[in-house]
């Protein structure tokens, strides 16, 4: 068992001394600095490991993240669904810093993906060519998908889950084992192995798997070998079961989040047509080109994808002298066209072309997967670089092998060569950027204190702060008002905004902020800093880097606030509000139409719709809005909204000045139900919230404005009619508004104000009712008391006319 | 040697039956309507026919067209190049009517597609199939491709807007024939190969003569699937052989065509490439004129637009015939695959659903999903080919033949059960087919009666210079005129070879635009015949020729004729006219004649609404200046000219084309007060 263990054993720490080679010089900082780039994922990688070791030792769920979004917490479940992406290093930081930790794992994690791959080239070659030497080709293999600029790049934006590859190559080779295993276990092996290949990362289900497989079935079936496209296929679809253990719960707390799908990127984080033969420009030699630049200038990350000088003729070689490699080859091309993204780039600039008379860019295959439930939260087609990876290897293990056959002599010492020349060709980085794991002790002391309920890391907006904050949050333990499980932070901006612009002690404190710190790196012109000293007096702590601030004690209760968010006329203007209690607000604003068409905008409540109106030439718009005690975000945007691009000789059709939020009376919400003339006794159509009727009619005009606010538990159309009558004191109808309101569906919630001519009417007490019926039949919804039939109507109360 | 003939005299008999039934009610009206819709190119053809026929009996040189756009005139030799456009029926007028000579140009050429189709399809199966077919199941399937290829709905389509000369296939198929024959392994003498080449590059050349652009739509695909197939060194080679032979014959009809195209710059090409594709569902589309489909919905929305240009419906019983053929026969794959890919450039350059185009913003990039096609349409020289559905052509070829091969599968199999079934299931498969791809319930017809009023225009005006048909610039109203043509035989003011005049849009506008008697007096005009039906909806243009010109020499429903008084007074001056739109969104031209070279200033107030924009001035074409406008500016630019018409051209530099996306407008530009004028004139 020990001699079957050594080779492999032998050929992991041969890799492992590579991986310390190429990201030097990391393995002399292990325990000062995360390997990445400071405007990566490291921190907020190290800032889970932490937590999930953490979470262990104090008794907590490591799959919820209660000390991020303070008070509410965060749903960690994306952390269950990538298990690899933070193991061992969690278990690690029992036993070592958690900086060590973080960067054995990647340098573990590189010298397995070259051994997985080695393992597989082995294995392939040895099929090809029983009696060949396979250990120089094999080596090169791993070699080349260990080192492949996409494992580099990931590297430097520390994707430390992304990095985690040596899956893949062990369920291809169980995939392709199943040409002639024909038991259930083989199929329960190479399923398995396909799940673990999703360990690292939820989505290289999607990135890796689905194209390794799909190809591994297609070429059974092109062989005519049913079984083994049988098996390839269980295998997948099992694999696929498996992943979805880990993967529903991701789904159902990603969906609901716009944090997570709405982030888009699909264009930015593809290849460039051109990223196959583009080095890095970090890269010795390529620095000092211009064109790698301008290919892989803004994505070196995502975008890097150089198949190298020697490995790329070497799988040449093996397309033309390899007949089995030619599969491979096949998955390279396809993972190559998917890479590339929805839209073709060159130079990292969509093609446009004009034909016709139409401009549009050059769509791609991706572009029909791009936006489909599921393949949406995929915003990074530049991932399936890693097949390509695997591709590439198998090719040049292939091409090595063939050469190892045919010219054995000159394959002794050319490959040892060519290694030597991919290994320089693909370096990504030299040096192996880093960033600082060392936090300041002032705030690692912040541990100490007990009066500390939440932090707030300012500006909050900027990523690079919000993962800074995640890893000061390894040294200090304490609450964060932000924080985020991956890509950015989930909580309502209005919040963070509303106590970021103003620094008010009463707000801080009355949202559980004791601490605010300033990351003066990403507050160029100080202007934070100097609101944070005129707001919270002088820092408890400051270095060049950052000033801790605690809060002063307050006893003044917040006020109503409001930011705008937006002060100049633009396709979407915001303006976050805060309201100390639940109160109406009447929001204004003009929208203007850049031509002579009827446009629409659409007003929205915390990204929930709640009204639209149509805008001719310039407009002004009125709504009155009941919102609850707390944070919110209302919104004005034109409908369609504006795309983020827009192309030369168009405009956005709409554009809306900042919105005015007034406060205006108490609100009460109410929740009465009505229920549609035939619908169930025990359901209900839709339900007033909430109210406002005027004790006195407004003097010297002869509008009554009752703004009502409804929800819809179904959907209405124009034959629904909502009325608002004015009854005079003898009970006849004195006036009254009949309309339909727009069209709505199930769930939708409206902003409606009834206006009522009250011209002709005497001075007098008049009562306010509400209520719906169908057009034509003129048939009416029934009031609920407790889902009992009240009437016709609701009655609102009493209005003096004056 | 009659059983020999046994077959191809049947065939053509069937194809004939098929062509008349197929384009009925034509037959019966071969001299009195012209075959094809008023909004298509028959009348054009017909003109063109006539003055060839004309320059041969008066000895002149029948492709210089002295009597259009007068009075420089046309260079003709485009129709050189396309000799079985207008050649047969050229000789036919001779001996019948000019209708006649057309329409029954028309069923020949339909006769002879599927004719040539049945004996390559025959061919093809005795040949090619490797399973045992019966005699009478070949002969049948034959039958059968000829007729689904000679009613095919690709090919109506064409012949609905008198296309006679995109659908004479008959020699593309010959190609296609000769070319298998060419590249298939058998022993031959060094004479013999040579003579198949030969004929295989005439046969080449031919495939071209109804359309240059066939080249690209049909002989190209043809010969590139024949390539494919071509994998043996030896075959490559006789392959490339007759290619080249092909192309040798080719230049004589080619060469001049091309010139004249040179020469006539902008008029020979023209945008379309998105207009004139296919849509997605059009290969399963039936016409809503067959009355078995006239109640369907989605068939009106995928043709709606252009039930000509985009007819591309395969059928039923093809489609299950060539399903059949894919699993059964293993030729049929290539086919399939030759099929899909010709399919594919069939959708142009931007993929169209249900008559719209297909508009996806991807990562915040709006735009439309692009096809290869419009890669395609960026290589020189192919951008002549402007009407990607023409693609269906080649396809429709394809479809025949994996037909035939499925039918010849379902026959055999049917011929070894009950023989004497095999005649009556063929006839019912012709029915069923024929029913399923109707086109038209009844073919459209222009009626080729032309008033008499016109006629007389030559007796009895003998001082008529030449005539102005108006509005000048729709398609319809100059094609119309060329017909008329055929009658009065005045010389056009318009008038084109193809497409579109060339007339120079300023000379086109002012005449129009001022009715100034100087000017008409000037460009020889002595008779303006207004096209009521293309007349503005308000009759503004009737109005002023009325108010100008007074009662009418003739009046009907569809056409008015006045006669320009004479006029002896001075020589036209300077005169503009701006149909420069007030909110300029893409571009808007100022046209102005100039008795004599000089200069003038023009001058705007000029409003960017709501982005900054810039204002690009050119004069004919040639950027004179560009102007970044953020807010308002005035702009002024001195405009040297020569003497003459010319066209001043206000353009944004980013020109809104096509619908915006969702959520967007045109940016614009709001000109106002625009002056233009030479110093003398001036205000």
């Amino acid at each position: 068992m020990s001699r079957r263990l050594a080779l492999p054993l032998g050929i992991f720490f041969a890799y492992l001394v590579i991986a310390v080679a190429v990201t030097w010089p990391l393995a002399t900082m292990l325990d000062s600095a995360l390997a990445g780039f400071p405007y990566g994922d490291a921190y907020e990688t190290a800032h889970h490991m932490w937590w999930f070791g953490h979470a262990l030792q104090t008794g907590q769920s490591p799959f919820f993240a209660s000390n991020l979004a303070y008070p509410a917490g965060l749903d960690g479940i994306t952390l269950w669904s990538n298990p690899l992406h933070f193991f061992p290093a969690w278990l690690m930081t029992y036993v070592m810093p958690l900086a060590v930790a973080y960067n054995l794992q990647l340098l573990l994690t590189l010298a397995l993906n070259g051994l997985a791959a080695w393992g597989l080239a082995r294995w392939l070659l040895r099929r090809e060519w029983p009696n060949a030497p396979a250990a120089l080709p094999a080596f090169f293999a791993g070699l080349v998908f260990m080192l492949f600029p996409a494992m580099q790049g990931h590297l430097g934006a520390g994707h430390a889950g992304l990095m985690v590859q040596w899956p893949l190559p062990l369920a291809a080779w169980a995939l392709l084992r199943l040409d002639g295993h024909r038991r259930v276990r083989d199929v329960l092996l190479a399923a398995g192995l396909g799940a673990l290949v999703n360990a690292g990362h939820p989505l290289q289900l999607l990135y890796a798997l689905a194209p390794l497989a799909g190809v591994l079935l297609l070429a059974a079936l092109a062989r005519r070998a049913w079984g083994t496209a049988g098996r390839i296929g269980a295998a997948s679809a099992l694999a696929v079961a498996l992943a979805v253990v880990f993967l529903i719960p991701t789904f159902s707390a990603t969906f609901g989040s716009a944090a997570y799908a709405d982030e888009g990127g699909s264009v930015r984080y593809s290849i460039d047509l051109l990223a196959p033969v583009t080095p890095s420009f970090f890269h010795p030699v390529a620095s000092a080109w211009e064109y790698p630049r301008r290919v892989l200038g803004v994505n070196i990350d995502e975008g890097a994808a150089y198949l190298g000088l020697a490995a790329g003729g070497l799988a040449l070689l093996a397309m033309l002298r390899a007949r089995p490699s030619r599969v491979w080859a096949v998955l390279a091309l396809l993972a190559i066209l998917l890479a590339l993204g929805p839209l073709l780039k060159v130079f990292d600039t969509p093609v446009s072309f004009t034909i016709d008379g139409y401009r549009s860019y050059v769509t791609l295959p991706w572009a029909l997967a791009a936006d489909l439930p599921g393949f949406s939260l995929a915003r990074a087609p530049g991932r399936f670089t890693f097949v390509l990876a695997l591709a590439l290897s198998v090719l040049t293990s292939y091409g090595a092998g063939w050469l190892s056959v045919h010219a054995r002599r000159v394959s002794m010492v050319a490959l040892p060569a060519l290694m030597l020349l991919t290994a320089f060709e693909y370096q990504t980085f030299w040096p192996l950027p880093t960033t600082t794991a060392m936090v300041p002790q002032a705030i690692a002391d912040l541990r100490d204190r007990q009066d500390i309920r939440a932090v707030f890391d300012i500006p909050w907006g900027n990523l690079v702060t919000a993962k800074a904050g995640l890893f000061l949050q390894t040294a200090h333990e304490h609450n964060l008002i932000a924080g985020q499980v991956t890509r950015s932070t989930p909580v309502s901006p209005a919040r963070l905004t509303l106590l970021e612009t103003h620094l008010s002690p009463d707000l801080l404190r009355d949202v559980g902020v004791d601490v605010v710190i300033v990351h003066r790196g990403q507050d160029a012109d100080g202007s934070l800093y100097a609101r944070a000293l005129d707001r919270l007096g002088a820092p408890a702590y400051e270095d060049a880097s950052y000033a801790v601030f605690d809060v002063p004690q307050t006893s003044a209760a917040p006020r109503y606030d409001t930011v705008q968010a937006t002060t100049q006329p633009a396709p979407a203007a915001t303006t976050y509000v805060y309201a100390p209690y639940p109160l109406w607000v009447r929001v204004r604003a003009t929208a203007s139409s850049a031509d002579v068409s009827t446009r629409a905008v659409r007003l929205l409540i915390d990204d929930t719709p709640a009204n639209s109106a149509s805008v001719t030439n310039e407009t002004a718009l009125e709504w009155f809005l009941p919102l609850t005690g707390g944070f919110h975000t209302l919104t004005v945007t034109g409908e369609p909204a504006c795309p983020a691009r827009v192309p030369a000789g168009q405009t956005c059709a709409v554009l809306v000045s900042p919105l005015e939020v007034a406060p205006g009376e108490d609100a009460v919400f109410t929740d009465l139900d009505f229920r549609a003339p035939g619908q169930a006794n025990t359901d209900y159509a839709l339900t007033l919230r909430a109210a406002f009727v005027p004790l006195l009619s407004p003097a010297g005009n002869t509008t009554l404005r009752v703004p009502l606010w409804w929800s819809f538990a179904r959907a209405i159309t124009q034959n629904d009619i909502r009325f608002v009558h004015v009854i005079a004191p003898d009970g006849s109808l004195a006036a009254q508004q009949d309309t339909p309101l727009a069209d709505a569906a199930a769930g939708a919630m409206l902003a409606d104000t009834a206006l009522i001519d009250i011209a002709d009417l005497p001075p007098g007490e008049y009562r306010l009712r509400v209520g719906w019926y169908t057009y034509p039949e003129i048939a009416p919804y029934c009031a609920l008391d407790f889902g009992r039939c009240e009437g016709d109507f609701l009655d609102l109360g009493a209005v003096a006319i004056r | 040697m009659i059983r020999k003939l046994t077959f191809p005299l049947l065939a053509a008999l069937a194809m004939l039956a098929a062509a008349v039934l197929a384009t009925w009610p034509l037959a019966a009206q071969l001299d009195s309507h012209l075959i094809g819709h008023p909004f298509g190119d028959t009348t054009e053809y017909l003109r063109h026919i006539w003055a060839l026929g004309q320059a041969l009996l008066a000895g002149r040189d029948p492709f210089f067209q002295p009597d259009l756009l007068y009075p420089a005139g046309l260079d003709g030799a485009w129709l050189w190049s396309l000799p079985l456009q207008s050649f047969p029926q050229v000789v036919l007028q001779f001996v019948m009517p000019l209708t006649a000579a057309h329409n029954l140009t028309a069923l020949g050429i339909l006769t002879l597609n599927g004719l040539t189709m049945a004996c390559f399809v025959r061919w093809l199966l005795r040949h090619e199939v490797r399973f045992a077919a019966t005699g009478r199941a070949v002969d049948a399937a034959a039958l059968l491709a000829g007729v689904s290829f000679t009613i095919a709905p690709s090919v109506m389509g064409q012949l609905g807007i008198g296309h006679t000369g995109v659908i004479s296939l008959y020699p593309a198929v010959g190609f296609l024939w000769a070319l298998l024959r060419l590249i298939a392994p058998r022993p031959r003498t060094r004479r013999a190969l040579a003579g198949e080449i030969a004929l295989t590059g005439a046969l080449f050349a031919a495939s071209l003569w109804g359309s240059l652009t066939l080249l690209v739509y049909v002989t190209a695909p043809l010969a590139v699937f024949a390539l494919i197939r071509a994998y043996q060194a030896r075959a490559l080679l006789r392959w490339a052989a007759a290619c080249i032979v092909g192309g040798l014959f080719t230049l004589p009809f080619v060469l001049p065509a091309l010139g004249a195209a040179e020469r006539a710059g902008d008029g020979f090409t023209s945008e379309g490439a998105v207009t004139f594709s296919a849509d997605l569902l059009a290969v399963v589309s039936p016409s809503f004129n067959n009355p078995l489909y006239a109640n369907f919905t989605y068939n009106r929305a995928v043709l709606g637009i252009d039930p000509f240009e985009g007819a591309a419906y395969l059928g039923i019983l093809p489609m299950l015939l060539g399903i059949l053929a894919l699993f059964r026969v293993k030729q049929a794959r290539l086919w399939a695959l030759m099929i899909a890919l010709v399919w594919l450039f069939s959708l142009g350059p931007l993929l169209k659903v249900l008559g719209n185009l297909v508009s996806v913003t991807l990562d915040g990039y709006p735009g439309y999903v692009s096809l290869p096609h419009a890669l395609l349409s960026q290589l020189p020289g192919l951008d002549i080919a402007r009407t990607p559905a023409r693609f269906n052509l080649a396809v429709s070829i394809g479809m025949a033949v994996v037909l035939a091969y499925g039918a010849c599968v379902a026959l055999t199999w049917l011929s070894r059960r009950q023989t004497r079934l095999v005649g009556p299931a063929t006839a019912l498969l012709l029915l069923a087919i024929g029913l399923d791809l109707r086109w038209f319930a009844a073919f459209p017809m222009i009626p080729a009666d032309i008033p008499l009023a016109v006629t007389a225009l030559s007796d009895h005006d003998e001082r008529a210079r030449a005539v102005f048909n108006v509005p000048w610039d729709h398609p319809l109203v100059d094609k119309e005129a060329m017909y008329l043509q055929t009658e009065h035989t005045l010389p056009l003011i318009g008038g084109h070879i193809a497409r579109q005049t060339p007339l120079n849009p300023a000379k086109g506008a002012l005449l129009q635009g001022t009715l100034q008697a100087d000017l008409l007096h000037e460009a020889g005009v002595d008779v303006i015949i207004l096209h009521r039906n293309w007349d503005d909806d308000a009759g503004a243009l009737e109005a002023a020729l009325r108010a100008r010109f007074g009662q009418p020499y003739h009046e009907d429903e569809a056409l008015l004729i006045f006669r320009v008084p004479a006029y002896s007074g001075p020589a036209a001056g300077f005169v503009a006219l701006s149909q420069i739109p007030e909110r300029l969104t893409n571009t808007g031209d100022l046209y102005f004649y100039a008795p004599a070279p000089g200069g003038a200033l023009f001058s705007a107030d000029v409003r960017a609404l709501p982005s900054p924009s810039t204002l690009v001035l050119s004069l004919d074409g040639v950027v004179l200046g560009s102007f970044p406008i953020n807010g308002a500016a005035q702009v002024t630019l001195w405009v040297p000219f020569e003497a003459g018409y010319h066209t001043l051209t206000a353009a944004l530099e980013a020109p809104c084309a096509g619908a915006p996306f969702d959520g967007l407008a045109c940016a614009a530009l709001e000109l106002t007060n625009i002056t233009f004028a030479p110093p003398e004139a001036a205000p």
